[in-house]
């Protein structure tokens, strides 16, 4: 195993709501890997959400200790938290969550301003992030005007706008027609197989957790089990062999 | 790091009936602020200009009571009193009552030299000296009838109106041009010999007497301590009078309109907190439906200050788009209205403090009116903004 690029170490993080007390996570543990592609599912309520928000710098735990590529992040400040954002994390929602106001490449230059790159090289990284997920034809289209799974695709063209290592997605399919939702996880695993990136992705689709390398299973805020997918079929073939 | 300057101008037009009428609002309120202040300007301007050392006696029971001819002599001997001049408002009109402008008898032979800011030309000094029925015509009002050296002007008397219903015939000898703004350039200057000739003969109707004495001092009188002796002359009467500086004179005139400054500046606060109020609003409504937004941009590692700070920018913007705006529409009809105004407000335009005013003054809302939409856009949790409706 490589060295883990998250760890969550007995993390809880608890809401109120309606005078009561919600556990989203209760003293949860994770460690994934560097290159590492982890699907996290289980049902609504179950601390999905919570946990990418954790992972991504979004939200701070009650307990425990949070740490994604070395840093603890429960000891940053929120500018350091925003620092560390722009700088290790690339974030693909389910809504799309894309600027309506600006075209797709202004979107995707969007985290670059965050960075020490000039005008042209920008305009330039934004474009190859563009080209790199199919839509080096749709760049100065504005959100409004392509499908969702277009939308999507800019999206993640943004998440990989600065290059970061980890790509934290929340139901990146969920919003999307078939086709669009296969495309878009081809996508994922290509970024995860050809350029190394950790990828963690929140889904209800057994399909898109069956792309992932592990698939991690969460209820009532515990981690119920972790699978490798890829020792499952290849435990499946042994046994169809058999 | 660079600010996402494009995104603070796509906001603002990407709701582009919202923009253009907060815009339009921007635009009438700055218009409205540059005019008021301005006609606030035109008025204090002939006071600002008015000579301290130049004194007006009038009668202290009113300006509209005249004062005997006698005084002129007796004033003229006053110690530090260098030359006295007679001014009677005419207040006729030319051929039809709306043409309405300022007419004074004057004594010809000595207007010049206690009113030096008033310039004529050889020719027409010569002709105002000779001709009886001679005429000045102020540059702005000959522009606006058209009058002309050689012209007759004939003015309906209201107050010296002619037994044979005629209209007194004065002769256009000269355009005049002032130099200080106590002096307006709409006015029509004649010879008091002329109204003294009409009225002995008992051609015309209107008070016997004087309408006041100009009084020019001689180098390094104390305008109060002559003020006092020519009071103090005719302290036993029969006419009690009231000497004051031009200036003084000046600001008796404004304070006639009431407490006009007062007023007038009232209405102007009263316009920029209303359109203060409407920024605000627009601000709110514009940060209310961008706080997914927000959320965006916080995720993507933008710090909080940056989305204050675009809020604040696109407040800014607004607001010193509608300021220029307002200036420049008051600008552009300046001419007209000072035009309209000139009978009132010889004064009137658009100065460079009244338009600098108006772009820091709408900065200024700008900045108010972007804090609080800022401020809470700043505080936003991210997790709770990307929550939030799209």
């Amino acid at each position: 195993m490589n060295h883990p690029t998250i760890a969550l170490e007995q993390v809880t993080r608890q809401y109120s709501r309606g005078g009561e007390v919600v556990k989203a996570l209760d003293e949860f543990d994770l460690e994934i890997p560097q290159g590492g592609y982890y699907a996290i599912m289980g049902p609504s309520g179950s601390g999905k959400s919570t946990l990418l928000n954790l992972v991504g710098g979004l939200d701070r735990p009650d307990a425990g200790s949070v740490r994604v590529a070395g840093e603890d992040l429960n000891a940053m400040s929120s500018g350091e938290l925003a620092e560390f954002r722009a700088n290790s994390i690339g974030f693909v929602f389910q809504g799309f969550n894309l600027l309506p106001v600006l075209t797709a490449v202004q979107n995707v230059e969007l985290p670059l301003l965050l960075t020490p790159l000039n005008r042209s090289q920008r305009r330039k990284q934004a474009l190859h992030a563009l080209e790199l997920v199919g839509l080096g034809d749709r760049v100065n289209h504005r959100p409004r005007q392509l499908s969702g799974g277009q939308e999507q695709r800019v999206a993640i063209a943004r998440a990989l706008a600065t290059d970061p290592q980890l790509i934290l997605a929340d139901e990146p399919t969920g919003d999307l027609d078939r086709e669009s939702a296969s495309s878009v996880l081809e996508l994922l695993e290509r970024l995860n197989r050809e350029f190394n990136k950790t990828i963690v992705m929140v889904t209800h689709d057994p399909r898109a957790a069956d792309s992932a390398g592990h698939v991690v299973h969460l209820d009532k805020g515990k981690l119920e089990r972790i699978v490798d997918n890829r020792a499952e079929a290849a435990k499946a073939d042994a046994a169809a062999e058999a | 790091m660079r600010f996402p300057w494009l995104l603070v101008v796509l906001n603002i037009v990407g709701h582009p009936l919202r923009a253009l009428l907060t815009l339009a609002s921007l635009t009438v309120a700055f218009f409205l602020l540059c005019v008021l202040t301005s006609v606030l300007g035109g008025l204090e301007a002939g006071i600002k200009a008015s000579a301290n050392d130049r004194l007006v006696v009038q009668s202290a029971v009113s300006l509209f009571v005249a004062l005997p001819q006698s005084y002129g002599g007796k004033i003229k001997t006053v110690d530090g009193v260098e030359e006295v001049v007679r001014w009677q408002w005419f207040g006729g009109y030319y051929q039809d009552p709306g043409n309405f402008f300022a007419q004074f008898a004057v004594d010809h032979d000595r207007l010049f030299d206690v009113y030096p800011e008033i310039k004529i030309d050889e020719a027409a000094a010569t002709a105002f000296a000779q001709k009886r029925t001679a005429c000045l015509v102020g540059k702005e009002l000959a522009r606006r009838y058209g009058f002309k050296p050689g012209d007759r002007l004939p003015l309906i008397g209201t107050i010296f109106a002619r037994l044979d219903g005629q209209a007194w015939d004065l002769d256009v000898v000269g355009i005049y041009e002032s130099t200080g703004a106590n002096v307006d350039q709409n006015t029509v200057f004649f010879r008091y010999d002329y109204l003294d000739e009409v009225r002995e003969a008992g051609l015309c109707g209107g008070p016997e007497g004087v309408g006041v004495y100009v009084l020019a001092l001689e180098e390094g009188a104390v305008p109060e301590g002559v003020a006092a002796r020519v009071d103090a002359l005719f302290q036993n009467g029969p006419q009690v009078v009231n000497t004051t500086t031009e200036a003084e004179f000046q600001r008796q005139f404004v304070s006639m309109l009431g407490n006009v400054p007062v007023f007038l500046g009232s209405i102007g606060g009263g316009v920029m907190f209303a359109i203060l109020l409407a920024v605000l609003n627009t601000m709110l409504m514009s940060a209310r439906e961008r706080t997914h937004d927000f959320g965006i941009l916080k995720a993507l590692g933008f710090q909080s200050g940056v989305v204050f700070a675009l809020l604040l920018f696109e407040s800014i913007g607004l607001c010193l788009v509608g300021g220029v705006a307002g200036i420049t529409l008051a600008l552009i009809t300046a001419p007209v209205l000072g035009a309209g105004l000139s009978s009132i407000l010889p004064n009137y335009a658009i100065a460079q403090e009244t338009q600098l005013m108006a772009l820091g003054l709408s900065g200024l809302i700008g900045v108010v009116a972007g804090v609080l939409p800022g401020l809470r856009a700043m505080q936003l949790e991210v997790v709770d903004a990307l929550r939030a409706e799209v």
